[in-house]
C-alpha cells in the first residue's frame, strides 16, 4: 500500500515530516505493510500536511492532518481510502486542482522528485527526446512559434531571446536560470525544484542545445536550503544517468549544470546583477547595452532565463509550439502558474491560461481571506507589483491588462490583505524595502527611497499633506526613468497605487492629531 | 543622563563616545583600530561590545539614556563558530579555487565552518584568487548573508515581507523581541538565540514563515516564537 507525504519546504514547515514519521510508526505497530513516498507538494497548501492513498479509484486525500490524527486514520481504514474527518476525497476532484491547467506542474506532488523512472512514467524527456530530433535550429523556432514570454516579469519573448543568443558566434555559450525568487508571494520555483526538479534541468538542457551553449548556472537563493539541496542531488542523478554531461542523453551536445547558491541580495534577481554574483563580485547591477544574451557570463552570449520559462519549454517541445499558443489571452500565451499567497483561505500554486480575472482567482479559487475578513487590497507581483482594490477585480490576468492599469503580473504572485491593513504603511514598506535592497549604483534608488520613507512618514503626520504628495509623485518619476533596473523603477507601483486607490489610509494620522488636538 | 554598564549603572556626557564611558567604568576595550599588522583583525576582539544585545563597534557608537552595554561576549559564540584556523581555510579555499567565479561558494564554505566570515581569511582570500583584498572586502561586505561575528548558537530567521506581513508577522516579531529584550540581528545574553530580519522564504501560503536553523516553521504565531525562545534559554542552561 503506498502513502504519499509531502517533502515540500511549505509543508515541512507546517508538519509533514512528522506526520511522516508518525505515519511510518504507526504502521509499524500495527504490522501494516506500506510503503511510504515522499513527493512534491500538490500546492494546496491549506491542505498541507496532505497525506494520500492509493486506491483502485485513484488517490484519496486527508488534509491538513497532525501527528495527532494518525491513529484515527488508521482506525478508519484510511489504507483502503476510507472516510475520515480529514478525507478530502480523490485528490484529482479537488476543485482547485480540477480547475487548473497544469503544464508546468503536471508531475508535482505526484512521485518522488528523485526517480528518473517515475518521471519518464509521468512524460518527463519527452521534450528532450523531440529537442534532439529537431536540432537547434527547430528548437529555437518552435519556441519562438510559441509566443512564450519570459516569466520573470519582464514578459520578453523566449525565442527571440534564444535566437538572438544561438547567431552569436562564441566558442562558449552560457544558459543561467533565475531562480532567485525573492519577490513575498511568489513561491512556484521553489516547489519546482523540491517536487520536480528534472523538468528544470531538462528545459535548461534543451535550452543548452538550441542555442549552443555547453555550461548552465542555476542561481538559487540562499533562502531555499531545501530547494538547493534538492537541485543538487537531482543534478547528480541526472549526471549519473547520462542526460547531462559530454552527451546529452548520448547525443553529440554537451551540456552541464552548477547550482550556485545566492547570499541574500533580492537585487541579485536582477539578472545583470546575478551575472555579476556568479561572476564572484557585488551584485550591481550593469548598464545596458550590452545585452546578456550577446555579452553575458564573462563576457560570454548567455541566455538568462526565469525558472518557470525554462520549464515551460518542456511541453512546448513535446506537444508543439500550437499546443502550447492554443492556451492563453491575447498577447499572452499558455499558462501561468499563478501563486496565491499571504491571507489567503486556499493558498498555493494556480496554473491556468492566461484570461482569467483576478476577481476570480481572489475570491473564488482563493476563496477570500484566510482571517474571513473581506479583501481589502491584493499586491499583485512581488515587492515591487502595484496594489488593486476590489474594484479592478475585473482585470483578466495577462501582461497586457496588468500594464493598462498601472500594474504588474510579475512572477505570478499574488498577497490577499484583508480590512485590517494599513496601505499607508504598506506603501512606506515598500520604499524602505527598496532602500534596504538598492544595490547602491544608481542614485535615485540609492537615496530617493530613502527620502521617499521619510515623505510618507511627512504624509501620514500631515505635515504640508499636499506639498508631500507632490513630492512623492514627482520622486516616483525620477525612480522611473533614472534607474538602471527594476528595483528603482518599479517601487512607483507598491507606492502610487496605495497612494491612488487607498488615499484614506494616508491621512489617517492626520485625524488622530486633529482629535488629539480637540482633546 | 546614565546607562547600564554590564548591569552598573554609568554616568556620560551627552555625545560621548561609548568607548570613554567604557574605559571610565573601569572596562577594557581595545581602541587601537589602526593595527600596524597587514593582517585585519576580527572585531570580536577589538572594540565591539553588545548595545541592547546588538553588536556594535564601542569607537563609532554614541551613548544614550537608558543603553543596556554588555563589554563581554559570550564565549560560547555561535551556532558553530570555531576559532579561526588559517590551514582549515585555506583548504576551503583551494577546494572552490577550481570553480568559475568561485568567491561566493569561497564565503559561503568558510562561513559554514567557521560561523562566520573572519576577517583574517580576507587576505588570504585575496591571495588565493589573485584579487585584491578591497575587492573581497566589498563583496563581503554586500551580501546580507555573511556575518562579521559569531551569530547564537541557534539563529532563528523572521520573515517580514508583505505576505507574512498580511498575516500579522510584525506584531509576532516585536512581541519576541521585545520579550527577549533584543533588536533585529540581535544576540540573546545567553548566547543561545539570533533574532534576524528575512525577506520571503517561499512559504507565503503558509504564512507567517519563519527558518530555525535552516528548518522551515510556517503558520508561526507569538506564543510558538515565544515558547521555541523559552526551550532555546532552558538549552541553553544545561
Amino acid at each position: 500500500m503506498k502513502v504519499f507525504v509531502s517533502l515540500d519546504a511549505g509543508a515541512i514547515a507546517v508538519g509533514a515530516d512528522r506526520v511522516a514519521k508518525a505515519i511510518a510508526a504507526e504502521a509499524h505497530r500495527r504490522n501494516a505493510e506500506i510503503t511510504l513516498v515522499r513527493t512534491g507538494t500538490r500546492a494546496m497548501f491549506w491542505l498541507e500536511p496532505l497525506v494520500e492513498v492509493e486506491t483502485a479509484a485513484g488517490r484519496v486525500g486527508y488534509g491538513p492532518v497532525t501527528p495527532k490524527d494518525v491513529a484515527s486514520l488508521f482506525d478508519a481504514g484510511f489504507l483502503e481510502g476510507k472516510p475520515h474527518a480529514r478525507s478530502i476525497g480523490l485528490v484529482e476532484e479537488v476543485p482547485f486542482l480540477k480547475r487548473q491547467t497544469r503544464l508546468v506542474f503536471a508531475r508535482t506532488g505526484i512521485a518522488d522528485p528523485f526517480s528518473l523512472e517515475d518521471y519518464r512514467a509521468l512524460g518527463g524527456l519527452r521534450g528532450l527526446e523531440r529537442a534532439l530530433t529537431l536540432g537547434p535550429d527547430e528548437i529555437v523556432a518552435e519556441v519562438k512559434r510559441s509566443g512564450l514570454r519570459g516569466r520573470g516579469g519582464a514578459g520578453f519573448p523566449t525565442g527571440i531571446k534564444w535566437e538572438t543568443a544561438a547567431r552569436a558566434v562564441s566558442p562558449k555559450k552560457y544558459i543561467v536560470c533565475n531562480a532567485d525568487e525573492g519577490d513575498s508571494g511568489t513561491f512556484a520555483d521553489r516547489v519546482l525544484m523540491e517536487g520536480d526538479p528534472f523538468t528544470l534541468i531538462e528545459g535548461m538542457a534543451i535550452a543548452g542545445i538550441g542555442v549552443g551553449a555547453t555550461q548552465g548556472y542555476i542561481y538559487i537563493r540562499s533562502e531555499y536550503p531545501y530547494a538547493v539541496r534538492s537541485m543538487m542531488r537531482a543534478i547528480d542523478i541526472a549526471r549519473s544517468a547520462g542526460l547531462l554531461g559530454a552527451h546529452v542523453a548520448g547525443s553529440r551536445y554537451a551540456f552541464d549544470i552548477e547550482v550556485r547558491v545566492g547570499a541574500g541580495a533580492y537585487i541579485c534577481g536582477e539578472e545583470t546583477s546575478m551575472l555579476e554574483s556568479i561572476e564572484g563580485k557585488r551584485g550591481q547591477v550593469r548598464a545596458k547595452p550590452p545585452l546578456p544574451v550577446l555579452k553575458g557570463l564573462f563576457g560570454q552570449p548567455t541566455v538568462i532565463n526565469n525558472l518557470l520559462s525554462l520549464a515551460s519549454v518542456l511541453f512546448i517541445l513535446a506537444e508543439g509550439a500550437q499546443a502550447y499558443a492554443d492556451f492563453g489571452w491575447g498577447r499572452s500565451r499558455g499558462t501561468m502558474p499563478i501563486q496565491l499567497a499571504g491571507n489567503v483561505k486556499h493558498g498555493g500554486i494556480f496554473e491556468c491560461a492566461f484570461g482569467i480575472t483576478l476577481g476570480e482567482l481572489v475570491n473564488d479559487i482563493g476563496g477570500g481571506t484566510a482571517t474571513g475578513r473581506p479583501v481589502r487590497a491584493v499586491q499583485c507581483g512581488g515587492p515591487l507589483g502595484a496594489y488593486f482594490p476590489p474594484a479592478l477585480f475585473d482585470t483578466p490576468y495577462c501582461y497586457e491588462a496588468f500594464a493598462a492599469r498601472d500594474g504588474l503580473i510579475g512572477h505570478g504572485g499574488i498577497v490577499l490583505f484583508d480590512d485590517t491593513v494599513d496601505m499607508a504603511h504598506m506603501a512606506r514598506f515598500a520604499m524602505e524595502f527598496c532602500a534596504h535592497e538598492s544595490c547602491g549604483k544608481c542614485t535615485p534608488c540609492r537615496i530617493g527611497t530613502i527620502r521617499g520613507v521619510e515623505t510618507i512618514d511627512k504624509i501620514v503626520a500631515g505635515r504640508e499633506r499636499e506639498k508631500n504628495i507632490a513630492l512623492i509623485h514627482d520622486l516616483c518619476e525620477v525612480l522611473k526613468s533614472g534607474s538602471l533596473c527594476a528595483l528603482g523603477g518599479l517601487v512607483p507601483y507598491p507606492v502610487l497605487s496605495a497612494l491612488k486607490h487607498f488615499p484614506e489610509d494616508f491621512d489617517a494620522a492626520e485625524e488622530h492629531a486633529a482629535v488629539g488636538q480637540e482633546v | 543622563m546614565s546607562l547600564k554598564l554590564n548591569g552598573e549603572p554609568a554616568e556620560f556626557l551627552p555625545g560621548e563616545r561609548l568607548v570613554d564611558v567604557i574605559g571610565r567604568g573601569g572596562f577594557q576595550v581595545a581602541r587601537d583600530c589602526q593595527h600596524a599588522r597587514s593582517e585585519a583583525i576580527d572585531p570580536a576582539d577589538v572594540c565591539t561590545v553588545r548595545i541592547d544585545g546588538r553588536l556594535a563597534r564601542a569607537c563609532e557608537a554614541i551613548a544614550q539614556e537608558g543603553m543596556n552595554i554588555v563589554t563581554s561576549l559570550p564565549l560560547t559564540g555561535g551556532m558553530h563558530a570555531e576559532a579561526f584556523d588559517r590551514e582549515r581555510a585555506r583548504q576551503i579555499i583551494e577546494n572552490e579555487l577550481g570553480r568559475e567565479g568561485p568567491l561566493l561558494p569561497i564565503l559561503h564554505g568558510l562561513q559554514q565552518e567557521f560561523g562566520y566570515v573572519p576577517r583574517e581569511a580576507e587576505p588570504l582570500i585575496a591571495d588565493l584568487v589573485n584579487i585584491t583584498r578591497a575587492e573581497v572586502h566589498g563583496v563581503v561586505s554586500f551580501y546580507h548573508d555573511f556575518r562579521r561575528a559569531p551569530a547564537g548558537r541557534h539563529v532563528l530567521k523572521l520573515c517580514r515581507a508583505e505576505a507574512c506581513q498580511s498575516m500579522g508577522s510584525e506584531g509576532n516579531a516585536q512581541r519576541l523581541l521585545k520579550k527577549l529584550g533584543l533588536g533585529w540581528g540581535g544576540i540573546t545574553p545567553d548566547g543561545a538565540l539570533s533574532v534576524e530580519p528575512v525577506y520571503c522564504l517561499g512559504l507565503c501560503a503558509t504564512a507567517p514563515g519563519a527558518l530555525l536553523d535552516g528548518e522551515p516553521l510556517g503558520r508561526v504565531n507569538a506564543e510558538q516564537l515565544e515558547q521555541l525562545a523559552a526551550d532555546l534559554a532552558v538549552e541553553a542552561k544545561r
